[in-house]
This record gives C-alpha cells, structure tokens and sequence, in this order.
C-alpha cells in the first residue's frame, strides 16, 4: 500500500495515498461561527465547497506562527475512491473534506503488515497504528475517525 | 605601473556565465542546476506518451499531460531564474564593491585633505610671531649697514696696510704676514651672506679679525681701523643672536609637529635665515631659495592670511618628497610690506606611507596583501605617493583609465582593468577639498584584484546569526527577498505538482507504475534546483552581510583616526602656545598690563582655532589669571584648578615640550558644556627649554562638537549617499565608557553597553566586525581601537559603529 505522509509540528503522520485526491497550497478560508473548533471553516476548490480541518486543534498542538499557512490535503469523497481503495475497505466521507497540516512530505510504499496497532498508551482518538520506516515513525491517522467525531451529522449545518 | 583599461566596463551590467569574472565554483554550480532542468524536459516527455499509452479515457491522458505541462513551465522558470539570480548576484557584488572601495578611496584623500588643512593655519599663525618678524626686521637693518660697513673695512685695512710700520718688538710680524692677514680679512667681505648666517664661517672670520686686530693694536695710528672691525664685529654678532633665537624658536616648534621635515624662514630676497632641523643647519643658512617655486610663491602671496602650496622634490632645504606650505612675513609696521617668507617642509612621502598603507587588507606577517595597491596622483596624473613605491613610482605618471584622469571633486568611479598583469578594478576618488581647504585637485586611487571582489562566499559564516534570519534583515535588498520567497514558492509548487503526480499514478493501480519513476525524478530535479537557488541566495546573503562588517569597519576606523588625528594636532598646538612671550610674560609679572596682554593673545589664538571652547593660564599655585573666553568659566575670580588633573599632569611634567591630557568628561570651568577633553603644558620662564617652570596652559577642547561632528561623518551611507536609518556610532574610553554618541536613546552617554569580547578585546590599531544584540535590537557592528598618530598615543579609546539588521 502507498502511504502519503505530512508533519505537523514536526511530527509525521501518514493516510493511504488512495483516500487522497490532491495537494493544495493554503487556500483562502471562510470561518462558519459555532462550528466544532478542530473546523477552520470552508474553501472553494474550483467551484468545489470542501470544510477544512485543522490537523493542530485535532491533534491538541498551538497553531501555526501567523503567516504560515500550511498546505492542504483534499480527501476522496466516497464517489471518487477508486476500486482498489473500496477492496481494501477505506473509508471516504460523501462530501470534499479538507486537512489542514504544516507541510506535505513525501510518499512510500510499504506493506500492510507494516503498520502496527498503535500502542496501549497512545491516548490519541483520531490514530490507527503506527508505522516503522527505517528509522522513522510515523502516527497512521483515522480518517473514519476524524470524520466520524468532528462532521458527523454535521456538514448540513455548516452548509 | 602597467593599467590596460579592458573591455569590461561598469556599463557591462549583464554578467554572462562565460564572464571570466564568474568563479569556477559558480560555473560548476550553475551547470549542474542546468543540466538538471534541461533534462526534465524529455522526463516530460516520456511521462506525455506513457499517458497516453496507459490512459483509459480521454480524461486521465488530460490530466497526466497537464501535469507535465506545469512541470515543464516551472523548469523554464527555473532556468531564467537561474540566470537572473547569478546575474544580480554579480551585480549585487560589483555594486557593493564599488560603493565600499571608492569610499574608502574618498576617505583616503580627505584624511589628506583635513592634515593639509591644519598644515595651512601653521604656516599663516607661526609666521605673524613677533620673535621672527623682529628677527628680520634687525637682519634686514644690519645687513644693509654691513654692506657699508664691509666695503670700509677694505678701505680702512688697505690704508692700514700701507700706513703701518715696522713692527715693534713685541711682534715678530713680519709686514707681509701683516699683507698677507689684512688681505685674509679682506676677502671675506664679498661672503657676507655666509659670515652672517653661517656659524662656521663666522668663526674663522672672528679668529682671523681678533688676530689682525691684536697685531694692529700694537702699531701706531690704527685705531679707526680697529673701530671698523669692531663694528662690523658688532653687527655680526647680532645678527648671529637673531639667526640663533630664530633656529631655536624653530626647532622648538619643530618637535611639537613632527610632520614637517623642516621649516625655514627666508629673507625677502630668498635667503633662508633660520631653520628647524640642527642636521641641515650648516648646509642651508645662507643659501638662496630666490629660484625655487615655494618661495617664489609666497612672495607672489597676498596677505598675511595667504599661502602657497608646492610640491617640490628637489629644494636646497629638503630633498625629500615634500609639500611645502609658505606664506610671505610681513614688517611690524606696515602690513604690506613684505620682510621675508616662511616655508614649512610637511613630510608628504611619510603621511602619504601612513594613509596609502592603511585600510587595506593584511597576511599575517603585516604585509599588503599582493594585488592591493593604493595610490594618490596629483592634477596632472603625476603619482605622489604609493603603498608600494616598487611597483607604483612615484613621480611617474599613472596609466589610469581616461575615466578616472577626468574626475570632478568629490567624484568616484571605477572600471576594471589590468595592473602589473593582474585582473583588477580600480576605484577612484578626487579631493573636494575640507572646509575652507579647497585642496590640491589630487585623486586617491584603490586597486583590487577582481577575483577578491567576487571571491565565493560559500563557506561564509557569522557567528550570531542564522541564514534564515539574515535573509529576513534589512541588509538584504528586496529583490533578493522576493526571488528568495518566489524559490520558495517554485519549491513548493514543484513538490505539490509531483506529489499529486504520484498519488494519481497509484490510483491508477498497475497501469500507473510507469508513471511512478517520471514524478521521483521531477521530485528529486525541483528539489535539487530550487535547493541550490537557496544557497546560492544565501551565499549572497553571506557576502552581503560580510561586506556590510567590511564597512562597518572601514568607517569605525575612519572614525577613531580622525579623533586620533585632531587630537594629535592638539596635543602638538598645545606645546607650541605654551612657549608664547605673552604668556610667560604675564605668569612672571602678573601686572594688569602683562595680563591684559596674555589675554588678547590667547583670544586671538582662539579666534583661529574654532575647535576650542577655552584657553586658560594658571599660574603656579593653580589659579587662572588669564582666558580666551573668561564669560564661560562660572567663577573666573575664584576659579582654583590646583587639584584638576590636567593642570597637576602638567605641573609634574619633566621636560620641555611634554604635554598632559584630561581625558573627557564633566570639569567645574565649564557651565554649558557637559563633557570637555583637556590638553596642558607647561609655561617655563623666557619659554625656553630650561626656564623655571611658572605656570600651566589648558585648552578645553569642544569634545561635544568635534566628536559629535566626526561620529555623523562615519555613519553608514546607503549605495545612493544617503545616510541609512537607525545606524549609531559611539566612542568608548578605554574602561567602554560611552564617551559620545549619536544616539543617547540606545547607547546612552556614560553607559558601559556589553560589547562582544572580540571587540574589546582590540590590540592598538585593530579592527574588528559581527553581530551585537542591544536589548531587543540586533545590530551589526564595526569596531577599531586607536592606534594614536605618529607621537601620539591615543587615549586607548575605541570607535564603534552600528548597523540595524531589522
């Protein structure tokens, strides 16, 4: 399976490469009041309306210094998962979701075995393993999860 | 010297990658980024017909050729970016040079500029002295008489001669030893120029009279001829008194200003009556200036308030390389009439060593590094003085581009070209004259090999401060921001466009493995490219930073020398005025009178010498009897200086011509000023080297205006002249003591701010640069310690000069 990964404060995290439909730089955000903190508010991607959600609040970590806008990762909607990502059972929300993380970084291929359940002391809701590279670590993050806690039953509100 | 102007010029603004100028490291550099761009247009390529060979629809070879597309255009703009960068790199560096070396070119020759300055108020004060005037005034009367008085001695000795008789019997005489002397004496007459100025001459002369006068006195009837040798006697020994005082009134003045190698003093005709240098003595009394241009000058002079300048290399006085200042002496009672000149001899090839071999780079054994040459020429292209008089004659023309032969005052420029066969560029700067100096139309010229200029800085580093930090400075041009945020922005943009590249690729399960290596390898080009266009611009970054310390203490040194210089002049004015007959005169016989007297002439002493808020004369016991400005002294009746340091430094000097310094700060005879620098010396009796000691000359130097005038003078400048904003300059005492500044806010006066150890810790002339953080502010700072001037010690103190970063 090919893994895309980005930090966040300089810590990797990983998705399947198949849940993703593009990179983005920064895009200009437009704040919906009320809405659950971890939501930034909603960007338009070509005449797509997508809500943005900041990988920082979800993951508890200070923001960004102003004027560090990150870059963005526009998640498949359940439409547009390929066959091969459905025959593996990855989860995609109906409508364009994005995440907001520091910095996207690179892509490996790895094997499933490689990804390890996340260890029992690991508190994080939103962590579905974790995998070895080499030397590195990287925190395997739960779109079902995230989606599941921040938009579930929600996204007709904010429209 | 052999200077071929070449092609390039500094029009030639475009710096072409095959521009011998660009360093081999950067040609390297730029190949490789090249090369890596060019091939990602057949990556490209490969990656459009894999497309469409593995497409399905329409739309997936749409996307994929799209995407090849944006990549394409990014490693177009790569490339011209590429090139522009090196380009302004090139630029950048030419620009910062020029502007930095034709300074220091520009304060080479005004540093020339300020001492001729000083040199032409001392020949007009010292040839109004009353001892001199009078000196000639009595050689003109006498020399006149003695004409008269040579030609009746002939007379007289030839009547003698045939009038005198057979020797008595106390002489063994014979009438011919009798012939034979007269005839002796006789011949002198027509050496009446070496008889009355020449001591030697004059001896035999004296042996040779007392002898013959003895032999007469023992005949009969010769007593008017005895009276005539007595007269001309008579004259001669006055006239030799003058000449002596004069010499020593000269030389006293010649060891408080030891830049002169000698100063004279002429009769009208062009006889030089007096000298300073006892070495030279016997050689030039006597002799005829009458056809040398100096003297001819000064007589040409106007007033007493004119002066000539000449350079001459050949004098009677001096054969040295020497710049003579002189001015005509005028009579005491008519000031038009012209009694005789002065001509002071300042030691040009010494100053011109000094200045030349100053401000430029050094190995470690103290030599000029090789390649750096630094000369002045004068308003005929003719050079006058050379760091390195080996391979720079002085008195040869220069072979200077025509540019460069064609400046205006105050005017710079340079252009590249080829010296002794190095690849250089020349900076040029002509004189614009100091104040009302309006100087000699001479051009100070700095040679730089041209690979220095555009030597790498890759390996550059400064300690304090980060690259990210310096690309975020004010040093940095916004060009260089802008391409160093437009990198950026590619870099991004190139690894956004592979990384989607790459995610579509696998969506597209096995068809899209072939894709997979085109997008690593447009992964890996954009890295490499932008990556090296980082550290290129850091690079520049670097040496941009590099050249700002490099200016920072150019003008930290221009800073302190022009303190050390001006103090050097005090030092040398202070032991000079001690030795005034006014002065000593009132000191020894305080009347009314004699005070009254001291005072008008330390008034009119100041009057010539702005730099001084005060002259004072303390008497023995410390209290001041006489001032140039009594009105600023709070008390001047009971104004007692007795325990102020400048007086008792002065008291406890030992030898004549010593002088003492208070080092700045707050002193009770001063109401208006909150800070004076003190120079004293000692007033002796007749102000003769072994007079009784009868009191103490002080001169209150206005610090806060001088130095203050100086410190604006060497803040920074941008590249159009303009002054850049938030700079501070400062001096510090030898304990850090901020002693002025221009900027009391940030580093207040009196304050001790925590300077870097590497600028403390300076030897005596050093310089040194880096980043200094004051409070919340980051600044770069230049830093030299006073090296003094010639005898001048300096105080020890330092000149630092600050630069904002943000």
């Amino acid at each position: 399976m090919q893994i895309s990964t980005f930090l966040i404060q300089n810590e990797a995290f990983a998705v399947p490469s198949l849940v993703v439909e593009e990179y983005f730089r920064p895009l200009p955000i437009t704040k919906v009041p009320g809405s659950n903190r971890c939501l930034d508010g909603l960007v338009n991607i070509r005449g797509r309306t997508a809500v943005v959600i900041n990988m920082r609040t979800c993951f508890e970590v200070p923001p960004r210094d102003p004027g560090d806008l990150g870059e963005m990762i526009l998640l498949e909607t359940s439409q547009g998962l390929v066959d091969e990502a459905r025959e593996l059972g990855l989860y995609a929300f109906d409508e364009p979701v994005v995440l907001s993380v520091d910095s996207v970084s690179q892509i490996f291929q790895l094997a499933a075995d490689e990804i390890h359940p996340a260890p029992p002391h690991v508190n994080q809701p939103f962590v579905d393993g974790v995998i070895q590279l080499d030397e590195a670590y990287f925190t395997m993050v739960s779109i079902q999860k995230l989606i599941d806690t921040i938009l579930h039953g929600k996204t007709e509100e904010l429209r | 010297m052999i200077a071929e102007p070449s092609t390039q010029t500094k029009a030639d603004h475009k710096f072409s990658i095959f521009n011998a100028l660009i360093t081999n490291d950067h040609r390297e550099f730029y190949e490789k980024i090249i090369n890596e761009l060019i091939g990602v247009s057949p990556i490209c390529n490969q990656g459009k017909c894999t497309a469409a060979a593995i497409s399905e629809t329409a739309t997936e070879q749409e996307q994929i050729t799209e995407l090849m597309e944006r990549v394409e255009t990014f490693a177009a703009e790569l490339h011209d970016g590429t090139k522009n960068l090196f380009d302004q790199f090139y630029a950048a560096k030419e620009d910062f040079c020029r502007s930095i070396y034709c300074t220091t070119a520009y304060i080479k020759i005004n540093l020339i500029d300020r001492t001729l300055l000083e040199r032409t108020c001392d020949v007009r004060s010292w040839a109004v002295e009353t001892a001199f005037v009078e000196a000639l005034e009595r050689i003109h009367k006498i020399s006149r008489q003695l004409d008269k008085f040579l030609f009746e001695m002939g007379e007289y000795l030839d009547a003698a001669k045939a009038a005198f008789e057979v020797p008595t019997l106390e002489t063994n005489w014979t009438m011919r030893d009798i012939s034979q002397f007269v005839d002796d004496v006789r011949s002198f007459g027509p050496r009446k120029l070496e008889l009355m100025f020449n001591p030697e001459v004059y001896q035999q002369f004296k042996t040779k009279v007392d002898t013959l006068a003895e032999q007469l006195g023992k005949g009969k009837s010769q007593e008017a001829t005895l009276a005539m040798l007595q007269k001309v006697m008579k004259s001669l020994e006055e006239v030799h008194t003058h000449v002596s005082a004069s010499c020593s009134r000269l030389e006293d003045i010649g060891n408080s200003y030891t830049l002169y190698r000698d100063l004279v003093i002429t009769t009208a005709d062009g006889i030089i009556v007096a000298n300073a240098n006892p070495q030279r003595r016997n050689k030039v009394l006597g002799k005829s200036v009458a056809n040398e241009l100096w003297f001819q000058r000064s007589h040409d002079s106007g007033d007493a308030n004119d002066y000539a300048i000449e350079k001459t290399s050949h004098s009677i006085v001096d054969s040295g390389n020497s710049l003579v200042f002189s001015t005509s002496i005028a009579g005491s009672a008519k000031s038009d009439q012209k009694i005789g000149s002065m001509g002071a001899f300042f030691d040009l090839a010494e100053e011109a060593k000094i200045i030349l071999q100053d401000y430029m780079p050094r190995l470690d054994d103290g030599d000029t590094r090789d390649g750096w040459y630094s000369f002045f020429t004068d308003m005929h292209g003719k050079i006058v003085g050379s760091s390195d008089p080996d391979i720079i004659d002085v008195g040869e023309q220069a072979h200077l581009p025509r540019g460069h032969r064609k400046l205006k005052g105050g005017g710079t420029i340079s252009s590249y070209a080829s010296v002794e066969g190095n690849d250089s560029a020349i900076f040029s700067a002509m004189s614009d004259g100091y104040l009302d100096f309006a100087g000699l139309g001479w051009s100070s010229h700095l040679v730089v090999p041209s690979n220095e200029i555009f030597a790498s800085e890759a390996n550059c580093q400064v300690n304090g401060i980060s690259p990210d930090e310096l690309m975020r400075s004010r040093l940095i041009p916004d060009i260089n921001k802008d391409t160093y945020v437009k990198v950026q922005d590619d870099k991004q943009s190139i690894k956004l466009i592979s990384l989607n590249g790459i995610v579509f690729a696998s969506k597209l399960g096995k068809r899209g493995v072939a894709l997979g290596p085109v997008f690593e390898q447009i992964t890996e080009t954009g890295d490499f490219a932008t990556s090296k266009m980082e550290e290129l611009l850091r690079e520049m970054a670097f040496g941009e930073l590099r050249l700002n310390l490099q200016t920072l203490e150019t003008f930290s040194k221009q800073a302190i020398d022009l303190i050390d210089r001006n103090l050097f002049e005090r030092s040398a004015a202070i032991r000079w005025w001690a030795t005034d007959k006014f002065l000593w005169n009132a000191l020894a016989d305080p009347s009314e009178e004699n005070i009254q007297a001291a005072s008008r002439r330390l008034r009119d002493i100041n009057g010539s010498y702005a730099m001084y808020r005060n002259l004072v004369l303390a008497n023995r016991m410390g209290r001041i009897i006489a001032a140039s400005n009594p009105e600023l002294i709070p008390d001047m009746k009971e104004a007692r200086v007795a325990d102020h340091v400048w007086f008792n430094k002065a008291m406890r000097s030992k030898n004549f011509g010593e002088y003492a310094v208070q080092d700045v700060g707050a002193t009770e005879l001063e109401r208006t000023t909150r800070s004076s620098l003190i120079y004293s010396s000692a007033v002796r009796m007749n102000g003769s080297r072994n007079g009784d000691m009868v009191g103490v000359l002080g001169s209150l130097f206005d610090w806060v205006t001088e130095s203050g005038k100086i410190l604006k003078t060497c803040l920074p400048k941008d590249r159009n002249g303009k002054r850049i904003q938030g700079c501070i300059a400062f001096y510090a005492s030898k304990d850090f003591e901020v002693i002025e500044t221009s900027d009391g806010q940030i580093v207040p006066l009196g304050s001790t701010p925590e300077l870097p150890v590497g600028h403390r810790e300076l030897a005596a002339g050093q310089s040194a640069s880096g980043v200094f953080r004051l409070g919340d502010h980051v600044y770069i700072m230049g830093s030299s310690r006073s090296k003094g001037y010639r005898e001048y010690e300096g105080l020890g103190w330092s000149s630092h000069i600050l630069r904002p970063l943000f």
